[in-house]
Order: C-alpha cells, then sequence, then structure tokens
C-alpha cells in the first residue's frame, strides 16, 4: 500500500460495501451511522409515521453549534457593545446577517419540532412501556431547548429582548419562598444590567449546549435500546419480531435521512435568505415599548398572567402541568392491565374522534373564557371579601380542574379507556395553550387589551 | 452460588453489623456525596461573585420645594422616578415599576393614572391599584426636604402592601 493510502485507511477502515453484510458491517464501524442499528423494521421507516422528527431536531442542533460558533467571533456581551456588535455583524461583516438568521431561525424552528417530535410520541402512545423514561428525557431536552432559546433571546440587547426578559425573570418572583433569591440570582442584580447579560451569555454558549448534546445522546442511546416503536393500524395486533421485514440501514434508512435533511436544509438556507431575524432599537431601561411582549413560546404564559393570580400563573399551573407530563407516561399505561396501543395513531376509531373533540372543546372554551373575563367576569370584586389569591388564583383554578375532571368522567361514562380520555384532556390543554399564545400574540394591542389583528 | 471472598466476608462480619465492604462502600459513598456538595457550593459562590455589577441607586436632588405646585405629577424618567406633590402639599416619590411584573409604567394625561404596557395595571397618582392584575401598590423613596432641596433616595426602594397616609412626605418651613 502507499502512503496515501495507508493514511486514509488509517482513518476510515471500509472499503465501499457491496453486499448487505458489508452495509451493516459499515453501520457498526462508523461513528455517526453507529447511531443506527444495523437493520431497522422496513415498516418503521414509514415516513408518515415519524416524520422524520427527532432526526431533523438533531440537524438543526447541528446547524446551531455551527452558527452560533460564527457568531461568537462577531458578538460582544456587554451592555453598551452587544446591540453594537450585532448591527457591525448585520452591515459589515460578509454573511453576517445571513449567519444570524439562520442561527435565529433555526432556533425557532428547532423549539417547533421538538413539540411537534413530542406530539407525534404522544399520539402514537411511542411512550408507552418500556420507552417511558425517554419521554422524560424528552421533556428535559424541551425545557432545555425553550431554556437555549430565551437565553439567546436577550443576546442581541434590543427593545424586544430587554423586555421580554425583564417580564419572564419577574415571573420568578411569585415562586413560593425561593422566588425573589432565585431572580437575583438569574439576574445577577434587582434588574436586568450587565451581569445578567454576562449570566445568560455563558449559559447560552455552555451549560445549556452541554447539557443538551449529553441528554440528546442519552435520548439516542434509549432509542437504540427500546428499539423503535412499529406503527400498525387500528386493531391491529402487535407484530413480533418474526413478523416484521428488516432491511439493511444503508442504503433504506440513511437515505430516507439524507433526503428529509436536505430538503429542511434547503427550505431553512432559501428562508434565512429572504427574512432578516428581527433587530428593534438597542435596549432602553426606562421606555418599556407599548405593548411589551414575552418571547412568542412564552406568550402563552403571560396571557394566563391576565387572567390568573401571578403566583398561580407563573407558578402553581406550569408545576402542575410539569409534573403531569413528567407522570403521563406512568400513569397512562400499565403493561399488567391495558392493551397495547403503541404504535396507532391516537389510540383507536374513537381515539381520533376524542383528540379532535378535545382540540375543539379546547380552542373555544379557552377564547370564550378569555372573552368573558375580559369585558364581564371581574372575580375580585364579585368576590371581594376573599383575599386576591384566593378569588382570582384558587377558585379559577379548581373550578377549572373540576371541569376538566368531568370532562373526563363524561368521556369514561361513554365507553371511551382511560388512555383515549387522557388523550382527549391533553389535546384540550394543549389546545388551550396554542389558543392563548394565538390570542396574546395577535389580539393583544396597546396597554394588552383585546383587539381585532388589523389593529394591533 | 456462593464464591470464596464472598463466603470469607460473611464468616468476618458474622458478629459484626457492618463487614468491611458494605463499611468502606459507604465511607466511599459519603464521600462522593460531600464532593458533590463542595461542587455545588462553589460554582454558587463562584456564580454570586459578581451580582454586585447591576447597579442600585442613589440619592438624588429633583429640585426645590417650591418648584413643585400641590396637584402636580413630575417625571424623572433616568431614576424611574415620579414626584407626586397631592393638593395637600404632600410629598410622594413613586418608583415608576409595575409592580406585577417589573415594567416600567408612565403616566396617562387622558385617564389621570399610571399605566403598565405589559399587562394594563394602572395605578392612582398615590401608587394605588386601580386595575389588576398588579396588586401590591407602586413602591415609594425615602425623601429629605430641605428649603433649598428635595433629595430622594433612590437605592432604597421601600414596597408596599397597601397605601397608607404615613408614605406622604409634608414640608412644613417656608
Amino acid at each position: 500500500m502507499n502512503l496515501l493510502n495507508r493514511i486514509r485507511r488509517s482513518i476510515w477502515r471500509m472499503t465501499w460495501p457491496t453486499d448487505d453484510q458489508g452495509r451493516m458491517k459499515l453501520v457498526l464501524n462508523d461513528l455517526l451511522l453507529h447511531l443506527h442499528p444495523t437493520t431497522v423494521p422496513l415498516r418503521a421507516l414509514k415516513v408518515t409515521y415519524t416524520f422524520g422528527l427527532g432526526g431533523l431536531s438533531i440537524l438543526l442542533l447541528g446547524v446551531l453549534a455551527i452558527t452560533g460558533a460564527l457568531l461568537l467571533f462577531a458578538y460582544t456581551p456587554t451592555p453598551d457593545q452587544a446591540h453594537k456588535s450585532i448591527e457591525t455583524l448585520q452591515t459589515e461583516i460578509w454573511l453576517g446577517q445571513f449567519v444570524r438568521n439562520l442561527h435565529h431561525w433555526s432556533a425557532n424552528l428547532l423549539l417547533i419540532l421538538v413539540v411537534l417530535h413530542m406530539l407525534r410520541v404522544f399520539y402514537t402512545a411511542a411512550f408507552h412501556h418500556p420507552r417511558e423514561f425517554n419521554w422524560v428525557l424528552g421533556l428535559a431536552l424541551l425545557l432545555l431547548v425553550a431554556g437555549a432559546n430565551f437565553s439567546g433571546y436577550l443576546l442581541p440587547w434590543d427593545q424586544l429582548s430587554y423586555w421580554a426578559v425583564t417580564i419572564v425573570t419577574s415571573m420568578l418572583d411569585y415562586i413560593p419562598l425561593a422566588g425573589p433569591a432565585i431572580r437575583r440570582a438569574v439576574l445577577g442584580g434587582p434588574e436586568v444590567g450587565a451581569s445578567t447579560l454576562r449570566n445568560f451569555f455563558a449559559f447560552h454558549i455552555s451549560v445549556l449546549p452541554f447539557s443538551i448534546f449529553v441528554i440528546v445522546a442519552f435520548h439516542i442511546w434509549r432509542v437504540r435500546k427500546d428499539t423503535i416503536s412499529i406503527p400498525r393500524a387500528v386493531d391491529e395486533d402487535p407484530p413480533t419480531k418474526r413478523q416484521l421485514k428488516y432491511v439493511t440501514t444503508v442504503p433504506h434508512l440513511v437515505v430516507l435521512e439524507v433526503t428529509g435533511g436536505l430538503i429542511v436544509l434547503a427550505l431553512l438556507l432559501l428562508w434565512s435568505g429572504t427574512v432578516n431575524a428581527p433587530l428593534l432599537e438597542s435596549a432602553d431601561p426606562h421606555h418599556p415599548p407599548n405593548p411589551a411582549k414575552a418571547a412568542w413560546y412564552f406568550v402563552g404564559f403571560q396571557e394566563l398572567l391576565l387572567h390568573f393570580h401571578p403566583v398561580y400563573a407563573s407558578f402553581v399551573i406550569p408545576a402542575l402541568t410539569l409534573l403531569a407530563l413528567v407522570l403521563l407516561p406512568y400513569l397512562d399505561f400499565d403493561p399488567d392491565r391495558d392493551p397495547n396501543v403503541t404504535g396507532i395513531w391516537f389510540r383507536s376509531a374513537r381515539g381520533r374522534r376524542l383528540a379532535g373533540l378535545g382540540l375543539l372543546v379546547g380552542t373555544v372554551w379557552t377564547t370564550l373564557m378569555v372573552v368573558i373575563d375580559e369585558y364581564w367576569l371581574d372575580l375580585p370584586s364579585l368576590l371581594s371579601f376573599l383575599p386576591n389569591s384566593i378569588s382570582t388564583g384558587l377558585i379559577p383554578l379548581l373550578a377549572t380542574l373540576l371541569g376538566l375532571f368531568i370532562f373526563r368522567l363524561a368521556l369514561r361514562a361513554h365507553g371511551a379507556t382511560a388512555s383515549e380520555s387522557n388523550m382527549a384532556l391533553f389535546s384540550l390543554l394543549f389546545a388551550a395553550f396554542v389558543t392563548l399564545t394565538a390570542i396574546g400574540l395577535f389580539f393583544r394591542g396597546q396597554n394588552m387589551a383585546l383587539m381585532w389583528p388589523w389593529e394591533v | 452460588m456462593i464464591s470464596k471472598p464472598q463466603l470469607a466476608e460473611q464468616e468476618l462480619s458474622a458478629d459484626s453489623k457492618f463487614s468491611r465492604r458494605s463499611f468502606l462502600r459507604k465511607i466511599w459513598l459519603g464521600l462522593g456525596v460531600l464532593t458533590a456538595g463542595e461542587g455545588i457550593l462553589v460554582a454558587l459562590r463562584y456564580w454570586g461573585s459578581r451580582r454586585a455589577d447591576n447597579p442600585a441607586g442613589t440619592t438624588i436632588a429633583v429640585g426645590r420645594p417650591d418648584d413643585f405646585s400641590p396637584g402636580t405629577l413630575t417625571l424623572f424618567p433616568e431614576a424611574r422616578l415620579a414626584l407626586v406633590r397631592l393638593d395637600d402639599g404632600g410629598f410622594l416619590a413613586l418608583h415608576l415599576k409595575c409592580t406585577h411584573l417589573a415594567c416600567v409604567v408612565s403616566w396617562d394625561d387622558e385617564e389621570g393614572s399610571f399605566v403598565c404596557p405589559c399587562h394594563g395595571s394602572r395605578f392612582d397618582r398615590t401608587g394605588a391599584v386601580l386595575n389588576t392584575p398588579a396588586l401590591r401598590p407602586l413602591g415609594r423613596f425615602h425623601l429629605n426636604i430641605s428649603a433649598t432641596e428635595i433629595e430622594v433616595d433612590t437605592g432604597h426602594l421601600v414596597e408596599r402592601i397597601h397605601v397608607s397616609p404615613d408614605d406622604v412626605t409634608y414640608w412644613s418651613g417656608e
């Protein structure tokens, strides 16, 4: 062997495979490919089952790491320099605006894809035993991705980021007992300032990306160990390993991944070439814009704050939701008792209708409640003999929980299984959150008054 | 099936509660917990070491008492301060920060109230809540009034649960 060949072989030991055995060996011996099994069930390759959402999220993390590294060379994390350095990046550095757009839009798209991935896993019951813990890891990743998005939001130090971060970090104040201490620690002082920017920058470029990397590795490893779930038709028994036809990962799975990845990448590049990431004027701590809104993914909570006592809107309700989501895989399915529905979209034919019903009820009910609370209902004066935390906190929360409980009882009485009823509730609450977000984003204008989108 | 070393250990520990192995395991576990705790403590202390970088306010001079006629309200946006002179001549220094989620409130001349752009809370000229979601009145600062100068100590915010007549400072000298 000549020297060049020896060097090449020392790095990449395989010759290009020509038979299935070689292709399986290739998967085992390649660093990137070895995240896959050597063969996959043909049925699991159905694109309309997973939509490749997990894989595409990994792709976006890659884009974010590369563009993020580039941005680090241009950015200065101090209040008086940050905004200027972004302006310089956009106007004077070659492709600077494009790289920032790519980073910005990838981050936003990542958050959307991660939520869609979670919905897919939920509605196909792919989080049922034995995959319960991977659902919890997925939740951790969702929080970390939201945290990464949010910490990045402050860095341009413009009016948008300064006030959005002011609002969201002030919500921390309402956590019982430790709230003010936590907020001071996060902000590094009484208000958003130089220390805050330094803290957020450190989290954004080191703590959060590193945590995401580690948990993503764990998450993928669990998928490998638990094997991928198999899509199946309603009323079809779970297929045994024997009944499944396996094909080699190379080329069958890899071709799909590369195709999907390239399509999304192409769209992302096109979008980033046409639509600029927003940048308002430099942060002014004395003049908030009107209306001042949180980052779009927190606007749902901001809307909730208009209707609930702050302790409930910014602590009790999010904490209860998170707890329910963590326990969901353990409560929704007991392998000793419940029928296996993993891989069936919406559990059953009835499940499909119930999920639709949940989404409908959630949307209509939330819209109605927001409008009623805005124009007619005045709980604090109606129940003026009670403290505010009860009249606008505990009472509305208990009323809501009671409503949800009755909704679930009604479904069960009509023969829905526990898992189907849970799914309807999940759909209802998800629709409620999306509705709150949409109202906060499109229907709130000056002084956060309710108005039509064209008046905002 | 019991292997030989385990058998020996069982004989050794027959008359004591802990075998050597479990004793050492506990020691190592304890040391591990201690190290992790130290690590967390160091990280937290380290994190807190530059907290003072965000400046607090200082005492500022805003003018002479005669500059403000009764029933007026003067804004000092840079200090996030509104100096209110009530109709009875009393002075009140309000912090222009919403007690709901820390947005800066502005004075709405038409409505005659402070309004928060973030969630629409409103406060009257004494800082009392007119409109939720804010629950507590605007914070206030201590005032030091002499014939030649009004000094506002913006470094020390007084947070209030309710408005009270004691919040108002009167100047008697002419």
